[in-house]
């Protein structure tokens, strides 16, 4: 049964080496609802992984609480709380063969034998794991470990499941692999998913809801597409893709849309909550940007790299480099290091912070 | 071989070197065991046969000594593996204070001279022991023989297997377990199903380690094991004592094979069973454990074991101001005054002695690490497995190995200090070996080859670039020969002779007489010299590192 999971008010203290508490985590509030499929996602160091670990229970929490479904599960050890982890190492035991590996935790359980066995063939199936049941870990390609150690937590049938960066041993084309079959068999069986890693791609490509966190608080929580098209900080904006900040004033409305004076000019932006004079920063996407031959707005290309689908231009602009990115570049119209171009805003793709 | 040639002109110095270290290696190792095995089957009067070994084997003496050295071993070892384990895992899995004194009074017995713990074992628990007599008011109180040595042995013997084990619990890693208890497992059952599986091949290696370690042991026996005959004495008797130098052969014989079994053992079977690698990246700490009963439990261990410890080692330089232990109480330093007129010459040259062995066995294992991690050559696999030998044998077997190589020409050195220091150097190049290869297997050899690309020579290369990376090692090396050389005993028993006299040997004679003030006196300026050597090497070892720095 899938549970929902409830943070009220988390928070980390250790102490440092001069003896001051510091905080690894601060007052984060976190809603995952049941079958839910979250991504906390961070540079290194954020807390991220120290949110995750507090819920598994192998961190003390210092304030707050943790509820799954209802239940206040902070003061229970980790070994009795409904949820089952895949470790960023996989941390399969190098005793015991794939079968007994995946059987550990029923065999605690004490289940009974058919039963178990049943269950572990089902796993087994899922993950395409049938040939290697009799392998020893170390006889294991990298991807085979990652999948027993899907199936190892998977097979207990948790309430919660939780990824501690799971991929990232992977070389990157198997990682786009797992990272689908993950989401397919998350969504197959309805399970709710703590996910934690730092890479934006995975984050974005697998989750229902992405938590952005650093330096120990959440910085926001939203879709993909809200954290990637409405950050609501410069920190969010630059970690999720690249971004171009505009500084500029709040002139009025006009329409419903906010009138901002930058040193590009006015901008018309759809956003509400600012009122004329406000201070405030546009984030404008590479791919809002679109060239066109020199004319009344002049930049400069500094840089112009084909890769591919795109090309890749960096532009000086009233004394501001810009990342800019075409797609389906034709040779015809890319233009090449010190050609004269204007910048022309995607207006609907703005976004003011 | 115009290959051959080639390389030879490239690299003139590497060949020239092999075959010098090839010649040491046979002439002070393959040698002497080849003329035990020799021996082993001539008769005193010349004839060839089995007589060694029927003495050896027929039920008398010889075999009494060789069953009780197998007793033996295996009690210490079981006990030292037991105590290890429990101070390896506190180490790794407890939150306790004191870890730091702890580590340093668990590896203490590592670097101390032998007789220390023997010694102290009669002060305190002796005929007239401080706790025999005066605590408990026993009088005929009996510390030699089996009790004693397991006693004396276990504490000497269980800081190895501390630390292959600490360093073997360490290494599991923290994720394992969490895993298993993320999956329901209380604590003692990760224990039990996790933890405890991944330690086996250490305990079967700190077990191995302490077995031999205990079967070659020579100090012991002969200050404290009574009437309980053990193989490494029963050599050191028939080859010094009786002189029927067949049956000693044959015993050492006997003894080798075993010791040579089990480092197989260790190194094949145990050594394949090895989970540690399995999981290359180490993630996190682990979390301590912080309260509760097995906390307390194990913190009380670990403080009276070490309090037993250092209870066995303040006693020595105390005893060594005692007039008469136990009889007359008062202090004197009428044992000093000893030791500094008749026993000046023993210090003497086993200080010159050893200062001698220490650069050369540094020197040698390093230059054998490298040749066996670095070069290819003909003969290679051969100095391997000999420099690997020369771990597996016990002293004893050295010792009457030079007696039997080295009394006769053309290498009639018995008497000189060659001898010793070969046998200094012998005995102390192993651990040198190890630890450099170990050093040289962590360096890309990318570096050296990039030093060969900018026009170094072969030695030059050792030089400049290898000999720099392997510092820490050698240094270390050159630590661990002097501390064995000073405090060697087992194979120089046998070599001693009135021009040059040695520490230990003075000791044990002292022990033999019943002067055990004078005993521990020579023991406590033993350590007093080690300590004082170890902060100088130290010094210089800052100082060297200090001036690399700095250029």
């Amino acid at each position: 049964m899938a549970k929902s999971v409830t943070l009220k008010n988390i928070s980390k203290a250790f102490m440092n080496d001069r003896g001051e508490k510091s905080y690894a985590v601060s007052g984060v509030n976190l809603e995952i609802g049941e079958g839910e499929f979250v991504t906390l996602l961070g540079p290194s160091g954020c807390g991220k992984t120290t949110t995750l670990r507090m819920i598994a229970g192998f961190e003390d929490i210092t304030e707050g609480h943790i509820y799954f479904g209802n239940e206040a599960v902070d003061q229970i050890p980790p070994n009795r709380r409904d949820c089952t982890m895949v470790f960023q190492s996989y941390a399969l035991f190098p005793h015991l063969n794939v079968f007994d590996n995946i059987a550990y935790g029923l065999k605690i359980k004490k289940m009974g034998k058919s039963e178990m066995i049943s269950k572990i063939e089902s796993v087994l199936d899922i993950m395409n794991l049938q040939d290697y049941r009799d392998r020893m870990p170390n006889q294991l390609s990298g991807g085979q470990q990652q999948r027993v150690a899907l199936a190892r937590a998977l097979v207990m049938e948790p309430g919660v499941l939780l990824f501690d960066e799971p991929l990232s041993n992977l070389d990157a084309k198997l990682r786009l692999v797992m990272r689908d079959e993950i989401r397919r068999i998350q969504q197959q069986i309805g399970i709710t998913a703590v996910y934690v890693t730092h890479d934006q791609s995975e984050a974005m490509s697998m989750s229902d809801k992405v938590i952005v966190m650093n330096k120990g608080k959440i910085e926001q929580v939203g879709t993909p597409m809200e954290i990637y098209q409405r950050p609501k900080s410069k920190f969010v904006a630059d970690f999720i893709g690249t971004a171009n900040f505009l500084e500029g004033t709040v002139k009025g409305t006009e329409d419903g849309r906010l009138l901002v004076e930058t040193a590009s000019g006015v901008l018309r932006i759809r956003r509400d909550g600012f009122k004329a004079g406000d201070r405030v920063t546009v984030v404008i996407r590479p791919e809002a940007v679109t060239l066109a031959k020199g004319t009344s707005h002049q930049g400069i290309v500094q840089k112009s790299v084909f890769m591919g689908q795109t090309q890749e231009y960096e532009v000086l602009f009233e004394g501001q480099m810009f990342q800019i990115t075409e797609h389906n570049p034709i040779q015809e119209k890319v233009y090449s290091v010190g050609s004269s171009v204007s910048l022309q805003f995607a207006e609907d793709a703005l976004h003011v912070i | 071989m115009s290959a051959m040639f080639k390389r030879f002109k490239r690299e003139p110095l590497l060949p020239i070197l092999i075959v010098l270290v090839m010649l040491c290696l046979l002439v002070f190792i393959v040698y002497p065991l080849f003329q035990i095995a020799k021996s082993s089957f001539v008769g005193s009067t010349g004839e060839v046969g089995l007589q060694g070994y029927q003495r050896v084997l027929s039920g008398g003496g010889l075999f009494h000594a060789l069953v009780n050295s197998l007793v033996l071993a295996v009690l210490t070892a079981t006990l030292s593996t037991v105590i290890a384990y429990v101070f390896a895992y506190t180490f790794a899995y407890v939150k306790v204070p004191f870890k730091k004194l702890f580590n340093g009074i668990a590896i203490l017995p590592v670097i101390s001279p032998p007789f220390v713990i023997a010694l102290s074992a009669m002060l305190l628990l002796g005929k007239q022991g401080l706790i025999t007599k005066n605590l408990l008011g026993l009088e005929n109180a009996n510390i030699y023989g089996l009790h004693g040595l397991v006693l004396v042995q276990t504490l000497s013997f269980f800081p190895i297997a501390f630390l292959t084990l600490s360093g073997l619990l360490r290494s599991i890693s923290p994720s394992l377990e969490e895993a298993s208890q993320n999956m329901g497992a209380s604590r003692l059952k990760t224990f039990i199903s996790v933890t405890l599986p991944l330690s086996v091949p250490g305990i079967a290696n700190a077990f191995l380690l302490v077995f031999v370690q205990s079967l070659a042991d020579f100090g012991n026996p002969m200050t404290i094991g009574g009437n309980y005959s053990t193989v490494a004495r029963e050599i050191y008797l028939q080859a010094v004592g009786s002189y029927n130098l067949q049956a000693g052969a044959a015993l050492a014989m006997v003894l080798l094979t075993v010791t040579i079994i089990v480092y197989i053992l260790q190194n094949f079977w145990v050594g394949k069973k090895s989970y540690v690698t399995v999981t290359g990246k180490p993630t996190g700490q682990r979390r301590m454990i912080e309260s509760g009963a097995i906390k307390h439990g194990l913190f009380t261990f670990c403080m009276i074991m070490s309090f037993v410890v250092i209870a066995f080692y303040a006693l020595v330089p105390i005893g060594s101001f005692i007039k008469l232990w136990g009889i007359n109480n008062s202090l004197t330093l009428d044992h000093y005054k000893y030791v500094f007129s008749i026993g000046q010459k023993a210090i003497k040259d086993t200080l010159t002695l050893a200062i001698v062995a220490t650069p050369i066995a540094g020197l040698l294992g390093m230059i054998i690490a490298f040749l066996i991690v670095r070069k290819r050559f003909f003969g290679k696999r051969a100095l391997e497995v000999i420099s690997m030998l020369s771990i597996a044998v016990p002293g004893t077997v050295i010792g009457i190995g030079y007696i039997l190589a080295f009394n006769k020409a053309p290498l009639a050195l018995t008497g000189t200090g060659i001898i010793i220091v070969a046998a200094f150097v012998v005995r102390s190049m192993p651990v040198g070996i190890r630890s450099g290869v170990a050093a040289l297997q962590q360096i890309d050899p990318s570096i050296e080859e990039a030093a060969t690309n900018l026009g170094a020579s072969g030695s030059k290369v050792f030089t400049s670039v290898v000999l720099p990376l392997i510092k820490s090692a050698f240094f270390s090396g050159l630590v661990n020969s002097f501390v064995k050389s000073m405090t060697a005993m087992s194979a120089v028993i046998f070599l001693i002779s009135a021009k040059y006299n040695l520490i230990t040997a003075s000791i044990l004679a002292q022990v033999e007489a019943g002067r055990i003030g004078v005993a521990s006196a020579y023991c406590t300026i033993l350590i007093l010299i080690m300590i004082v050597a170890l902060i100088l090497l130290n010094l210089l070892v800052r100082w060297m590192g200090g001036k690399e720095r700095s250029a």
